[in-house]
């Protein structure tokens, strides 16, 4: 018989995910070092290859931008930075596009802010990504540097 | 004729009366000379925007296929030639459409992105066209674009290749 893992998190349900909260997310230089301006989040940070199983967020109830950057391979903001997603204007965002878009806590044993955003699929990934890059702004003090 | 003088006669013609329909026959003998100075200017014009497509996308093709495995810290793949050639392609023939009607627009980011496509990416004060090319050839191409301030003119869409560079011209001619 298993032993049963006491040191996993629960899941947490959706309602826990407060307007005033924050998804992050870590973007490497490969995606922004072409950017004209580092003002403007560009819609390709919003993608993964897993993303139809679900993008990669972490949630602040149990995280911090720090953390999100120590985490990283490259833990320097000259090669990453990372941006945040207040939940407020996700859930705005989803309303009003219609998105079929849901946030899924999916606690890690090393990770218990990890999060998912499920949803994203073939047919409306582009139309997500523009609308979403429009309301995800950069941490405080976690603007990468050129 | 030069490309100066080209540019010269469509600086000076700015009121509708400079383009106006001759009275007399032999006032023709102007408009004509002007018609092809114009001509001339407008090939000029459009051999330096596709001197300044190609240059781009060299730019953007060296960056991208220099991108190693896991470039994102996510698991991005790399990327090869094919799919470059295909947004080149792409990019070719949505702007020499463009160009045969004199319509100009500005020059695209050309995106690589964490799953193995590639974005093409226009945000001016106008409009915002997000086109997005897959990895593999026989999936289909991603469009969503918003003219500013239009919210009837937005366009999603997704078509096999050919017909997304039909889609694409065509939502750019009928917004511009």
């Amino acid at each position: 018989m298993a032993k049963k893992n006491n040191l996993a998190f629960k899941a947490e349900p959706f309602e826990n995910f407060l307007n005033e909260h924050f998804l992050y997310r870590g973007v490497h230089k490969n995606l922004w070092q072409y950017w004209s301006s580092l003002d403007k989040i560009q819609p390709h940070f919003f993608a993964s290859k897993q993303a139809e199983q679900g993008l990669s967020t972490d949630w602040s109830k149990y995280s911090t931008p720090l953390d999100i950057l120590n985490n990283l391979t490259d833990p320097i903001l000259t090669v990453n930075g990372i941006v945040e997603l207040k939940i407020e204007k996700l859930k705005a965002s989803i309303i009003q596009n219609n998105f079929p878009l849901t946030i899924a806590h999916n606690p890690l044993p090393k990770n218990r802010a990890h999060t998912l955003i499920h949803g994203i699929h073939k047919g409306n990934v582009t139309k997500i990504r523009r609308k979403i890059s429009k309301i995800t702004e950069w941490a405080p003090g976690m603007k990468p540097k050129i | 004729m030069s490309k100066e003088r080209g540019k010269e006669f469509l600086e000076t013609r700015s009121s509708i009366e400079d383009w106006s329909i001759p009275a007399r026959f032999s006032d023709w003998l102007s408009p004509i000379e002007d018609l092809s100075v114009l001509k001339t200017a407008f090939i000029c014009i459009k051999m330096d925007k596709k001197e300044e497509l190609i240059h781009l996308f060299e730019k953007y093709r060296g960056y991208i296929l220099e991108l190693p495995e896991n470039w994102d810290g996510y698991g991005a793949p790399s990327f090869n030639n094919e799919i470059l050639k295909r947004v080149s392609n792409l990019l070719e023939k949505v702007f020499q459409s463009l160009w045969n009607e004199m319509i100009e627009i500005s020059l695209p980011l050309i995106q690589p992105v964490p799953d193995g496509s590639v974005d093409i990416n226009w945000e001016t004060d106008k409009f915002e066209l997000l086109v997005n090319i897959p990895s593999e050839d026989n999936k289909l191409v991603n469009i969503y674009g918003e003219k500013i301030g239009f919210p009837l003119e937005e366009i999603e869409n997704r078509s096999n290749y050919e017909l997304a560079i039909l889609v694409i011209t065509h939502w750019l001619k009928r917004i511009i």
